[in-house]
């Protein structure tokens, strides 16, 4: 009898076990989140046709984005906002961890599971129009030609290829300049302007920085070369960072792109202004203890819930010379191959319409990337918002938009501020490493 | 129809031995199609130049293994996860003492128990986010104490001469108390009577624990050795947290990550994966053959 029970119990582990093994559909729930409950219903997670003739089927699309908590709600209250408007579509919302995103991404592509709308990184859409894992927007629903009246040109620019479209921007950010202002109305500096060259930030840089007994206490700057900063100072030096006829970098055989660099890093390696032993540079900025940053304008409406007791400036980022050319990055709405040509490009062109990109701007601090909304009065009555926004007019798209890319980057920084290998020798290391990516087949 | 007794008995024998393999069936399923399918399923992946961004792959022969002989950044990754076999001895050595301390009849020993196991059923990125902070330069917990007794604090995770040593400090943290366990156990199987007749005849507690005791738990080492050695080779967790600069802290697994999920080389990635599972296979073969096959 105890035999009999021990094998059952057995037993029952083992179909357990088994059981997680098959796919349970995915259901969409109220307000448009998948859960995934089991059913009895052969729902497909594909997108489905038209009936011809007789009453049209709803056509069904999956989305995934990266998920956070601002952008989960938003995306869930601007579905049932779409389906409401377009009710032949409906639409399976997932959102992914964003450390996890991509690992779940790549197998979807892999086995021609993807999903019918998703986000991507804008430096990847030419690796996946590449592999036709995507397709470009349906043209009668938008246009090539309007996308390019109707947008800012570098929140669109990354998300061609080929002279077609393949996605719409998300997530835009361009970079900025914050600066704390107790710290720098203590070190007499004007606390309401902040400093508008270069040579101004770093002479800034060296005020706001204090040691006591050889020890630092206070940075002046916490910057460690984070890739949109510095690509935006060598746009302003006149640096050729990548050769689009060529399809090459060519950052490392440029003297203006080295005078940028050595710029930029003369603060840390030379000035001490800031060292990465001191404290992680945002937390030190949030805590008081670094009196200038550059950053992404989501930092403007990260701040106030972080570090509520901070006031700080925004400011664009310093220009050399006149300009205060800045870098664009941005992930993109994107199909995929299967999905829906028509109703996916609706429901990506609902996600960038002039209402939708207000209430992202609004609520989570992200840029429009509509040029109808630089101008927006509602908009700009935040003046550090109206910064931010102002930002895109002097604006370029970024050249290092993938992760693979961006750890090359970081490696190459780190060895340029923490070592003392020859500037020249690093940047050849980075560039032909960059250039092998990109030989890379997909 | 009467069954014979013979039957009878022949059938309880048969279930009673397929008993136990209904118990570990699920473990054994688990790790066939988890582990060892997608293992064995690297091999032919890695003679291809799959990007992993569609299913098509392209047949490349050798080169992807010949290009690891010539890569120096797997290498690099190599020497690093290499520096990283030092926390063997470090853990089974907190392990053990925890474990005698805790073999000791005395009040709350049980809580204490729960208390050291208790980070090994911890979330590691969980735990990794706060030791990022203990390991931070200017405020973490570590540099106070050490700054309380009068010493310089170090850079952690943040200088490339620490970053290992951080890591290693985090893992030995994380993992001690499974050592314990098995520690544990172990001396309950020391026979008392062994160390009281060594008592009577005048040994110190030292040259019981060093010549009796210790040399009883030879199978809890063995055991332990082998599992820590393999997870060395294993280690990504808690790099891929607490990431030092310069690339300090970037082992194999790291490596192998970067170059398939981040810049879709699937078929490099698995090239690489198959050799780490080779020389894994290779020293573990070795290890048993070593401490001998009787002790399992």
């Amino acid at each position: 009898m105890k035999k009999m029970a021990s094998l059952l119990v057995a037993a029952a582990l083992v179909a357990g076990g088994l059981s997680g093994c098959t796919k349970a559909p995915a259901k969409e729930t109220a307000g448009g989140a998948v859960s995934q409950e089991k059913t009895t219903d052969q729902e497909k997670t594909t997108a489905e046709k038209e009936n011809g003739g007789g009453e049209k089927t709803p056509v069904s699309l999956t989305y995934w984005q990266h998920s956070s908590a601002a952008r989960d709600e938003m995306m869930t209250a601007l579905v049932k906002t779409f389906e409401e408007q377009n009710p032949d579509i409906k639409v399976k919302l997932e959102f992914i961890p964003e450390g996890d995103y991509s690992q779940k991404l790549i197998p979807a592509l892999a086995t021609d599971t993807a999903p019918d709308v998703f986000q991507i990184q804008s430096g990847m859409v030419a690796k996946l129009a590449q592999t036709g894992a995507i397709k470009p927007l349906a043209e009668e629903v938008m246009s090539a030609d309007s996308i390019t009246a109707d947008f800012v040109p570098a929140a669109v620019d990354g998300l061609k290829y080929d002279g077609k479209y393949y996605g719409m921007p998300t997530d835009l950010q361009t970079i900025v300049m914050l600066w704390n202002k107790k710290l720098v109305a203590e070190a007499g500096l004007d606390a309401e302007k902040g400093p508008q060259t270069w040579d101004e930030f770093f002479d800034w840089s060296r005020k706001l920085t204090k040691t006591e007994g050889g020890k630092l206490v206070q940075s002046g700057w916490g910057g460690k070369g984070y890739a949109p900063e510095v690509l935006s100072i060598i746009k302003q030096y006149g640096g050729a960072f990548y050769d689009d006829a060529a399809g090459q970098y060519v950052f490392a055989d440029d003297p203006k792109v080295l005078e940028a660099i050595e710029a930029y890093t003369a603060p840390y390696k030379t000035d001490k202004v800031y060292n990465t032993e001191f404290v992680k540079n945002w937390a030190g900025f949030r805590q008081g203890l670094i009196g200038l940053m550059l950053g992404h304008p989501a930092m403007i409406g990260n701040l106030p819930q972080t570090a509520p007791d901070l006031d700080f400036g925004v400011g664009l980022i310093p220009a050399k010379g006149d300009s205060h050319a800045t870098c664009v990055t941005s992930w993109g709405y994107v199909m995929s191959a299967k999905a829906p040509d028509e109703a996916a490009t609706r429901f990506i062109q609902f996600l960038s319409s002039d209402d939708v990109e207000r209430q992202w701007t609004e609520k989570t601090g992200e840029l429009p990337a509509r040029k109808a909304l630089l101008e927006d009065a509602g908009l700009k009555s935040d003046p550090k918002v109206a910064v931010a926004i102002e930002s895109l007019n002097d604006s370029f798209v970024g050249a290092l938009q993938t992760s693979a890319l961006n750890t090359i980057w970081t490696e190459a920084m780190d060895r340029i501020l923490q070592t003392d290998e020859p500037i020249e020798t690093i940047l050849k290391d980075a560039q032909s490493k960059m250039n092998d990516e990109l030989k890379n087949p997909v | 129809m009467k069954v014979s007794q013979g039957a009878v008995s022949r059938n309880r024998i048969t279930m009673h031995r397929a008993v136990p393999y209904f118990f570990i069936a699920p473990a054994v399923i688990y790790i066939f199609f988890v582990t060892l399918i997608p293992a064995i399923m690297a091999l032919p992946i890695s003679f291809t130049d799959w990007s992993a961004l569609s299913p098509k792959k392209n047949f490349v022969g050798f080169d992807n293994y010949v290009r690891l002989m010539g890569d120096k950044d797997f290498w690099k990754s190599c020497l690093v996860m290499a520096q990283f076999f030092i926390y063997v001895p470090i853990v089974l050595a907190a392990g053990l003492v925890t474990a005698l301390l805790l073999n000791l009849k005395i009040k709350g020993v049980k809580l204490f128990r729960l208390i050291f196991y208790s980070p090994v059923i911890t979330s590691t990125i969980a735990a990794a986010i706060l030791f990022e902070y203990f390991f931070q330069p200017s405020f973490g917990l570590f540099n106070s104490i050490l700054g309380f007794f009068g010493l310089k604090g170090l850079g952690w995770v943040e200088n490339a001469s620490t970053a290992v040593l951080s890591v290693i400090i985090f893992k030995v943290w994380k993992d001690f108390g499974e050592a314990m366990l098995i520690y544990l156990a172990g001396l309950q199987d020391v026979p008392s009577e062994i160390k009281e007749a060594s008592a009577i005849d005048g040994a110190s507690s030292w040259q019981t624990f060093r010549y009796i005791t210790f040399p009883m738990l030879r199978p809890a080492h063995i055991y332990l050795l082998m599992k820590n050695v393999i997870g060395v080779f294993m280690i990504f967790q808690e790099t891929y947290m607490l990431k030092g600069p310069l690339n300090s802290t970037r082992t194999v697994v790291n490596y192998i990550y970067e170059k398939g999920f981040q810049s879709y080389q699937m078929g490099y990635a698995s090239a690489m994966s198959f050799s780490l599972f080779l020389i894994v296979l290779i020293i573990t073969m070795v290890q048993y053959k070593a401490t001998k096959l009787d002790v399992l």
